[in-house]
């Protein structure tokens, strides 16, 4: 599906969308809410804001993984317990306008919840979503997705991709899910047109040649993992305070806790989102926590992103450069330079990546 | 999310067919309580809509009780205890009666309907009033109907909802520092930190130093004198550094600490001092005459109002003409202008209660648990947060409409008369939540009421932990 | 895994009539935890108990929810079956489906779903109860009594007599209280001051008894056995043990008072004895109001003006330069006899008293009755010493009048003022007498007979009605009222009036305090139970007696008394003391040490404990719970942000079981009532 796609106006695409939600699909994309731009149900395409060039406060992957959600559904009665299935939502959402980070942060997702052990639930939501990202025509100043091996008109995890053009814009099909989506639209479109590809080319290695971050490579883990007891992890992680925002707002993060909540007769078993970066995460029932400091939470959380990660995924990183973390950080921690300061350091000179 | 609150709630919920009000109440063993048994003796015949749990005192009844029992499925909550002076444990329902009135406001503040909620005080001798209480009580949550809105919207749409006013309109009552000006506070600040790591006043210092993003200034620790080239200081110094103190002084309880700090930063000391955490000789502040925190060409909020450049309790002040001993006395009272914030406080005074409620439970619902406003709290400082407490759990672990709205309830009711306002929670939120709002409401209401301003005198009693024969109990 | 037990009583038909108290049983076996569930008619009788006893040994329970009627009445007598049949007693609860909800809820089906409710929720709390064992705490066997009035000295006397020491606390420089102020008693007639003085004798001269007059108590601290008490003895100027009462210094004193004793109505000293009998009999300087007290100079120095008391003193017993004296007492139990006054009403001030001095409350007259008082028992007005030949009685004045004055029966002001009308129409037989009532409440062994006397002997004019207002016209007290039995109004001449006066509290609340007793909203100390513990507070160890628990007349107090001190007898009695272990605890791990509790706990039971290292380097400061000290209030779990502290039988997971189980009343989805 190389270079397939439609020359389409803003008022083409909306239209589109607008069908889709006629069609009874659900349309996630991003809004202003207070200043904020969020990933969103939307009712009406007009909602769905991309002239604002940045990329929304926090990945969209609470709608492939929620913040919270039941297990099953368990009911007590006497010494009995009844346990339930919860009801799949079966309807089928598109997600609309996610950069090419988020798309690929997506795709981390699947690493986790869909590679090996398929986990029900992101299976399910998996199967009913297609997903239409944003090629980014400016790149701000945390964005280092070139870094990890993602592009601002990176295609993974997408499975159509609007690009921007000066006077509109060129909707590009990358997978036979895209393509079901548009069906029956094709046909009213005009193809992209050569010359319409190539400024949008022109326009992707412009963006990326404004990130200055140096890329990391599959290396930088070996180096990595060497830093484990190397103490400059206590001053990099000196100033985190612990709190789960980099997570939270990560696109590939995907750790969870589980909890009953309920009543004295019935209640639910709930998987919620947890972050690495809380005390009680590794705590144990007896008192003990291995990872009893916050350097040694946040070396974790960067180790896993970096190393280990990459060790069992084909050299992935966990990590999709949106630059979210150093963005919303309290106290401005940056992942990137942490790398690239860890690994330095546990290497000898010579072998520095 | 609504499988989750169907399971939840009782199966008759669900329908709509013959819906009782269900009222909790939370009542203190030696008078209502007393008081329900005596309308029983005398048979006074009320509405079977209330479900009673016992306290042996008012003052017992955390108002996160009554969070519970709205969370839990309680259409309305009845409280009720001894009469004022008449109080079994000598003073528990005027302490009770304090912290309920700050929830109570906390609720008004939040858009409650006052239909669901009543305190009464009850005799063990006035079976006829807890009677009459009950009746009332089942006849407003009547009116008020199911609560089925208990951490969402009343209302679906959110178009339809009042505006806050638009508080850019501001006018700075100053104008960021000039480069210059930061270079020479810069230069005279790193001048004395070297100094003081040298000659041993401090083993550490914790300052700012430039982040990775432009204008970004981050928390920076400095321990040796070689170091304190990387300090540095401009109107981006957005953090309250003094939430590191806990953390280093609890490795070393002796150790000595200087700190960079604005004035405002430097107020968090006094609760914490008041409530034992450190001690005043472990710090050595070092202030730096402020002329406002600015993101993005904005003036921080907070420091329209601010009338302080440095903490009176300074021990050193940097200024672009050299350093100091002491603080800054300066004669002038410098310009100021109204918080901008307090306009968008009365607008949402003026809102319905109703427009309230959903005001807030749309804040609420971006709420991701990340907790970075705990962690950014200089009072915040309990090893073991409430919300992390199990047994029982008191903030239910779903991110969602119950757990988002507990959990901002609580924190909000545990800065009540603690808070100074350094609105670094709402910095940092990422969801955007006004908690600056919230935090100042309550602030507001705790001055005007008990007369206490949490960051003045580190001696004086907490207001929720004392009271006055006559406190105000309109609401009761 | 709970094995829970629930036993749904009919109570006759009180609960039967109105709850299905079969659906609930059956609803009960449905809540998870609950293995047996059964109803019966009284599960309080024998039988009850008895089914209660083996379901719990033959089921193995691990909790029992008896749903019946309140905790106040039968927890204590199904907790003690409990414990028989080997279950903790905390491990019962009681469901109370009878006061607040059979009795006040109509039959039906909304009544049965609240007592299952009730029920449920309390499965929920018992599930999650801890068995408790009581507290053991050391005791001192001694013990303080305040106040010398009637109720003070009984109580002391009675502690004494078994063989324990008292330290008894008189604030005045002699005990005897408000009854050595009374001329005679009803309904027998004895004289007040005939009966009272032995016992004062009896008191100051008891080898177990110490003695403070002229002294108040300071601080209490300490807990229930272990009290440690601060008491101030006031300077009296005069050397106890040196002075003989033999009187020279009283004829050469310069200075005049009104005598307090004799409510103002004759003169003293500034160097006095209230009275002839008071006890001990040991002279007073008013330091306040001799002639040297306003020489006081600023540099310490004494000046002395006026020294005839001391030369005149044989024994040499006068000593201007006495300092008050703070003494300290370890005590296990604590009597509290502060008595009563009586109130200034606001009625009293239409009634013309303070303004015509021959409108007189209940205590003045008694002193013009007194055979000891200042007119020697005749009875004589105030303004101009003649012999009142009409007298006009007023009831209730202050008493049962919310507006005014306070909504309460005063109790004894019926009495007394009939008693004033006979001792007056015996004092004075050509007089008349006339009193106006609301009701008369003539309660007590020989009462009633005592008020028909009055009427019908003593030929005592009883209107009832209320007297509007008493004004003065040509030296004459002019009395308008309402006779409501005649439906008239009513203006009558009276010489003297006298008004029966409310009671109220003598200690404004700074005793109370100082004892962490609370009062009720009139100041007066409250009882734990108006009917079941009267003398009982609930600061344990802190007995009450007489009138400063309520108004009470003296065969009551001295009941009342002689009860107080058979409760302290009762601790004595024990090697330790049990409390009930209903305390908090402080998980000392989580604790931040920021003491809120401390400063909420109105028992000072918080302590402050210290966490070192194996060094012995002080770590962090925690808060710890003294057990003696704790009543289990639980206003510091409240106050607690992180919550360290929790609270037995009260705790925060019993709670949050209980609301989880209240409110979402799942019932209508159980299969018994679907």
């Amino acid at each position: 599906m190389e270079r397939e796609g439609w020359r389409l106006s803003d008022k083409e695409w909306r239209e589109w969308v607008e069908a889709l939600l006629r069609a009874g699909k659900l349309v996630i994309a991003p809004v202003k809410e207070n200043d904020l731009l969020l990933f969103r149900h939307v009712l009406m395409a007009d909602e769905i804001s991309v002239s604002d060039q940045g990329k929304a406060q926090w990945s969209p992957k609470e709608f492939l993984f929620p913040r919270s959600e039941p297990l099953l559904i368990y009911r007590l009665r006497g010494a009995e317990v009844d346990l339930e299935e919860p009801k799949a939502d079966e309807r089928e959402q598109v997600l609309v306008g996610l950069r090419p980070c988020d798309a690929a942060g997506l795709s981390r997702l699947d690493d986790i919840f869909l590679l090996e052990e398929q986990d029900p639930s992101y299976a399910q939501r998996k199967k009913h979503t297609t997903i239409v990202s944003l090629a980014c025509d400016r790149a701000e100043p945390e964005c280092f997705c070139t870094a990890v091996g993602g592009s601002p008109a990176g295609t993974q995890g997408s499975d159509l991709l609007l690009l921007p053009l000066d006077d509109g814009w060129i909707l590009r099909v990358l997978t036979p899910k895209g393509k079901e989506l548009v069906a029956g639209w094709a046909a009213r479109w005009r193809p992209a047109l050569a010359e319409d590809w190539d400024r949008t080319e022109e326009r992707r290695s412009a963006v990326e040649n404004s990130i200055q971050l140096s890329p990391l490579s599959a290396q930088w883990g070996t180096a990595l993992e060497k830093s484990f007891g190397h103490p400059l992890w206590e001053s990099l992680g000196q100033r985190c305070l612990g709190c789960g925002i980099c997570a939270y707002v990560c696109p590939s993060c995907s750790c969870f806790d589980i909890n009953d909540e309920g009543n004295s007769f019935c209640g639910t078993r709930c998987r919620s989102w947890d972050s690495c970066a809380f005390a009680r995460f590794t705590l144990h029932a007896s008192g003990h926590n291995p990872r009893p400091t916050q350097p040694s939470r946040y070396r974790q959380r960067v180790l896993h992103k970096f190393a280990y990660f990459p060790d069992q995924h084909e050299g992935r990183f966990m990590c999709v450069g949106c630059g979210r973390c150093l963005r919303l950080c309290p106290v401005g921690i940056d992942i990137h330079h942490t790398v690239e300061r860890a690994a330095s350091a546990a290497s000898p000179e010579e072998e520095r990546p | 999310m609504d499988q989750l609150v169907e399971a939840r709630e009782a199966p008759e919920r669900t329908t709509e067919k013959g819906w009782e009000p269900r009222i909790v109440a939370m009542v203190c063993n030696w008078c209502t309580y007393a008081g329900a048994d005596m309308a029983g003796t005398a048979r006074r015949v009320y509405a079977p809509s209330v479900r009673i749990v016992r306290f042996l005192c008012t003052g017992r009844i955390d108002p996160l009780f009554i969070v519970k029992a709205f969370e839990q499925g309680a259409d309305g909550v009845v409280v009720s205890g001894c009469h004022p002076g008449d109080c079994h444990y000598v003073q528990g329902n005027l302490l009770a009666r304090r912290r309920f009135t700050v929830f109570q406001a906390l609720m008004d503040f939040l858009g409650l309907d006052r239909r669901r909620l009543h305190f009464a005080w009850i005799s063990a001798s006035e079976g006829v009033k807890w009677s009459r209480i009950v009746d009332e009580a089942t006849a407003a949550v009547r009116e008020a109907g199911p609560l089925r809105h208990w951490g969402r919207p009343v209302k679906g749409n959110s178009s339809a909802q009042p505006l806050l006013p638009d508080t850019d309109a501001g006018i700075a009552p100053r104008d960021p520092p000039s480069a210059e000006e930061n270079q020479l506070i810069t230069g005279h600040l790193q001048e004395l930190v070297t100094n003081l790591l040298s000659d041993g006043t401090v083993s550490t210092v914790i300052g700012y130093t430039a982040g990775s993003l432009p204008q970004q200034m981050v928390p920076l620790f400095v321990n040796e004198p070689r170091d304190a080239s990387t300090l540095g200081w401009n109107e981006h110094c957005a953090n309250n550094l003094v939430i590191y103190l806990p953390q280093v002084l609890k490795k070393n309880r002796d150790a000595k600490i200087g700190l960079v700090t604005k004035s405002c930063d430097a107020r968090a000391l006094i609760p914490l001092i008041r409530e034992g955490q450190l001690r005043r000789e472990q710090i050595v502040l070092l202030g730096i005459p402020c002329r406002g925190m600015w993101n993005q060409g904005k003036m921080a909020a907070k420091c329209y109002s601010c009338s302080e450049e440095v903490s009176p309790f300074t021990d050193w002040t940097i200024t672009p003409e050299g350093t100091k001993k002491g603080s800054l006395t300066s004669a002038e009272r410098r310009q100021v202008s109204p918080d901008p914030r307090d306009r968008e406080i009365a607008s949402l005074g003026s809102f319905l209660p109703e427009e309230r409620w959903d005001y807030w439970q749309r804040q609420f619902d971006r709420c991701l648990r990340c907790y970075a406003c705990r962690a950014v709290c200089p009072l915040c400082y309990c090893a073991t947060c409430i919300s992390d407490k199990n047994r029982p759990q008191w903030i239910p672990t779903t991110i969602d409409g119950k757990g988002n709205m507990a959990w901002n309830v609580v924190r909000a009711m545990h800065l009540a008369g603690r808070c100074i306002g350094c609105d670094e929670c709402a910095r940092v939120c990422p969801a955007g939540i006004r908690l600056d709002l919230l935090n100042r409401g309550l602030v507001q209401e705790i001055e005007r009421r008990f007369d206490f301003c949490s960051h003045v005198n580190p001696e004086s009693s907490p207001p929720l932990t004392t009271f006055q024969p006559d406190d105000p109990d309109e609401f009761i | 895994m709970a094995r829970v037990g629930v036993f749904v009583c009919h109570c006759g038909e009180n609960i039967a009539r109105t709850v299905d108290v079969a659906k609930v049983a059956e609803f009960a076996r449905t809540v998870p935890g609950v293995v047996l569930s059964d109803h019966y008619t009284y599960f309080c009788s024998a039988p009850g108990q008895k089914k209660v006893q083996e379901a719990i040994q033959q089921q193995s329970l691990t909790g029992v929810v008896v749903a019946a009627c309140s905790p106040h009445l039968h927890e204590p007598t199904f907790r003690g079956a409990s414990s028989q049949a080997g279950l903790n007693p905390f491990l019962c609860e009681m469901a109370n489906i009878r006061e607040q909800c059979s009795w006040v809820h109509a039959k039906g089906e909304a009544a049965t779903n609240k007592a299952c409710a009730i029920v449920a929720s309390m499965v929920e709390k018992v599930k999650r109860s801890h068995p408790l064992r009581p507290i053991e705490v050391p005791l001192t066997k001694r013990a303080l009594v305040i106040g010398g009035g009637v109720a003070g000295i009984r109580a002391a006397l009675d502690i004494a007599n078994a063989g324990y020491p008292v330290t008894l606390v008189e604030r005045q420089p002699t005990i005897g209280g408000n009854m050595a102020r009374l001329s005679e008693t009803f309904p027998t007639l004895d004289c007040s001051q005939c009966i009272l003085t032995p016992l004062m004798v009896e008191a100051s001269r008891h080898p177990k008894i110490e003695l403070l007059t002229y002294a108040e108590v300071q601080e209490v601290n300490g807990y229930v056995g272990n009290f440690k008490v601060r008491i101030k003895k006031k300077p009296r100027y005069v050397r106890e043990e040196l002075c003989t009462g033999c009187d020279d210094c009283v004829p050469v004193c310069p200075v005049s008072l009104p005598n307090e004793f004799d409510m103002n109505l004759s003169w003293r000293k500034a160097i006095y004895l209230p009275f002839p009998q008071a006890v001990p009999a040991v002279y007073t300087l008013d330091a306040s109001q001799c002639v040297n007290s306003t020489l006081e100079s600023k540099s310490g120095y004494r000046v002395l003006a006026c020294e005839r008391c001391s030369q005149a003193c044989g024994p040499k017993a006068i000593d201007y330069d006495m300092e008050p004296e703070i003494l300290e007492r370890e005590v296990g139990a604590v009597v509290v006899a502060s008595g009563y006054n009586l109130m200034q009403a606001e009625e009293a001030r239409e009634y013309g008293y303070g303004k015509h001095p021959d409108v007189l409350d209940g205590f003045e007259f008694e002193r013009l009755l007194s055979a000891s008082g200042p007119t020697g028992g005749e009875v004589r007005r105030p303004s101009d010493g003649k012999v009142p030949k009409e007298v006009v009685f007023i009831q209730c004045v202050g008493s049962r009048d919310p507006q005014r004055g306070v909504p309460y029966c005063s109790r004894v002001c019926c009495m007394y003022t009939a008693k004033h009308a006979l001792l007056f129409k015996h004092k004075v037989p050509d007089g008349k007498a006339y009193v106006f009532y609301m009701d008369i409440r003539a309660a007590g062994k020989g009462y009633e007979e005592f008020v028909n006397r009055v009427m019908e002997e003593e030929r005592v004019l009883y209107l009832r009605g209320r007297v509007s207002r008493v004004v003065s016209e040509d030296g004459k007290l002019l009395v308008y009222g309402t006779d409501t039995l005649a439906g008239q109004p009513v203006r009558m001449r009276a010489d003297l009036v006298v008004l029966a006066t409310a009671m109220v509290p003598s200690s404004d609340g700074e005793l109370a305090r100082k004892l962490r007793v609370p009062t009720d909203a009139y100041g007066f100390f409250q009882e734990v139970h108006p009917k079941l513990r009267p003398v009982e507070t609930l600061t344990a160890g802190v007995f009450l007696a007489g009138s400063a628990q309520s108004p009470k007349d003296i065969p009551d107090t001295v009941a009342h008394a002689s009860a107080a001190g058979s409760k302290a007898l009762e601790l004595f009695s024990k090697p330790v003391l049990h409390r009930e272990p209903i305390i908090a605890q402080v998980n000392e791990g989580a604790c931040n040490g920021c003491f809120d509790c401390e400063r909420v706990c109105p028992y000072r039971a918080m302590e402050r404990k210290e966490i070192r290292d194996r060094q012995g380097n002080l770590i962090r400061l925690v808060a710890r719970v003294n057990e003696a000290m704790c009543e289990g209030c639980g206003l510091c779990t409240a106050a607690c942000r992180s919550r360290s502290i929790d609270l037995f039988g009260f705790s925060e997971e019993q709670i949050f079981a209980q609301l989880a189980a209240v409110a979402p009343a799942p019932i209508e989805a159980q299969a018994c009532l679907a």
